[in-house]
């Protein structure tokens, strides 16, 4: 039977990828989401040992222990971009 | 001719100056002379042990004595590959001194405190506690930074560039030139820097050489981009205010504070919104690399920014002393985001052309805002409480044409 681990990284991440480089020994649990424009992370649940190396290194705190926080609804200025993304597409500025 | 000119104004004697070719060389030259002649006796006596022994036909194998030496265990390899975090496991290297006192090439971890006497100090090693460097984060970033190089020649589809309409190609040459004009300091303050932080900081060295590679990366991808859509622009007399702030900060902490957590992080905003800005998907592909890259370095601010602050023996005073620095900070910031050569490009790109250039300022009002904001969190997550105190305006400081 597989054992999920429990953290996850909330749509806030800037993409420094300091938390892909802490996944300790042979555990390679964190990776970048392919094709996003902003370069965020993600963790896979299935490779995660729920160690917890990884969230001291995130300069924006969006990494999260879903067992004490449960899911968190994401704030801050890191969701702004979101504003400026329906702006955009309700004014079709955007590049074609 | 410039640096006779420079002489006759005089100069600081350091060996800065000199490099910059204030002093006459023969000058330097004499000074640099005497130095080694005044420690003749030190090295000219290893000389001549050393070229006894040889004459003796004798060995020395010494080094393989490692009475004092953290011998035998082999650093193992995690699944990435060998990580500075996996061979500073072993005892004996992975200590970092609150103070450092190897203030010459030494490794960390050798067998050198027996050679003490024997050998120089640089000068020029002056960052000497670790608190003004070091971050939780550094080792992973650096790994993270290996990682993510990329290639501004190569990496690019520069022959699928097409020509904009003039205006929209003018706006994104005159946001390259700006940014290129960024980004040069964003290379020269960790360059002016690292060479001042002793080698027992390794890592903290290794992250920053990663640091001044993108920002040259970053020049060079700007200025290209530049030239292949009809040349550079104007430079920002307002920005370069705000780059002479950062280069000039009086210690590596608050600068790494104004470039990595407030101008980067600003930079970082441009790029987050690249998506819009950008009208070519080579553009994109621009921003969508360089944004990786500053994340980066806005990552290592907010996180050293952050240790340094937690180890301040005096907080209360230690983060006065950045409220004043951020003061100022904030100011020269704002003079440079309020330069039209910055503000009016980038509501062009994102209006959609010249003529739409008031509703492009609707959209420079919203990243204003995610860059005051963004800043903010990241001044939290260090635990520095700016937010009461902060000079920029909390809204664009424009108003939108009726």
């Amino acid at each position: 039977m597989s054992r999920h681990g429990h953290f996850y990284i909330d749509e806030t991440c800037i993409g420094c990828g300091a938390c892909e480089h802490a996944c300790p020994g042979k555990v390679d649990a964190i990776f970048p989401v392919t094709g996003d424009f902003l370069g965020r992370f993600a963790i896979k649940l299935e490779e995660c040992i729920d160690c917890g190396f990884c969230v001291p290194l995130c300069p924006v705190s969006s990494i999260h222990d879903a067992r004490r926080e449960g899911f968190v609804q994401a704030s801050g200025g890191y969701l702004r971009i979101k504003e400026l993304q329906a702006w955009a597409e309700r004014d079709s500025h955007r590049a074609t | 001719m410039q640096g006779v000119q420079q002489a006759q104004k005089g100069s600081s004697g350091s060996v800065v100056a000199t490099l910059s070719g204030r002093r006459p060389q023969g000058e330097v030259l004499d000074e640099y002379e005497a130095e080694f002649r005044r420690c003749y006796t030190r090295w000219m006596e290893i000389l001549y042990r050393n070229a006894e022994r040889l004459a003796r036909g004798q060995f020395s194998l010494h080094w393989m004595d490692t009475t004092q030496a953290h011998w035998g265990p082999r650093a193992k390899p995690s699944s990435r590959g060998l990580l500075y975090a996996d061979i500073n496991r072993l005892p004996g290297y992975g200590e970092l001194p609150e103070v450092a006192s190897w203030l010459n090439f030494a490794p960390r971890g050798s067998v050198r405190e027996c050679y003490r006497q024997d050998m120089p100090e640089v000068d020029d090693y002056t960052v000497l506690e670790r608190d003004e460097v070091w971050a939780e984060n550094v080792m992973a970033l650096y790994e993270e930074a290996k990682a993510r190089q990329w290639n501004a020649t190569r990496d690019i589809p520069w022959h699928e560039l097409k020509p904009l309409s003039e205006d929209l190609e003018k706006a994104t040459c005159q946001l390259c030139t700006g940014l290129t004009e960024v980004e040069f300091v964003a290379g020269d303050f960790p360059a002016k820097w690292m060479y001042r932080i002793p080698q027992d900081y390794l890592e903290v060295k290794s992250f920053l050489s990663t640091q001044i590679m993108d920002e040259a990366r970053h020049q060079e991808v700007f200025r290209k981009r530049a030239l292949a859509g009809g040349g550079l622009l104007h430079s920002s007399p307002g920005a370069e205010w705000a780059l002479k702030a950062i280069l000039d900060a009086p210690t590596h902490t608050m600068g790494t504070f104004l470039l990595n957590l407030l101008a980067e992080g600003l930079v970082l905003s441009v790029f987050r919104s690249g998506e819009m800005i950008a009208k070519t998907h080579v553009d994109k592909e621009i921003f969508r690399r360089c944004l990786q890259d500053e994340a980066r370095h806005v990552s290592y601010g907010v996180l050293q920014f952050q240790w340094w602050l937690d180890h301040q023996p005096e907080r209360v005073e230690a983060e006065e002393m950045l409220h004043r620095f951020a003061d100022v900070g904030e100011q020269v910031i704002l003079t440079a985001f309020t330069e039209p050569t910055l503000v009016e490009p980038i509501a062009i790109l994102l209006g959609g052309g010249l003529q739409k250039i008031d509703a492009g300022m609707e959209g420079m009002m919203r990243v204003w805002s995610m860059f005051i904001h963004e800043y903010l969190q990241r001044c939290e997550r260090a635990g520095f409480h700016r937010r009461p105190r902060c000079v920029l305006p909390m809204e664009a400081p424009w108003r939108v044409a009726a």
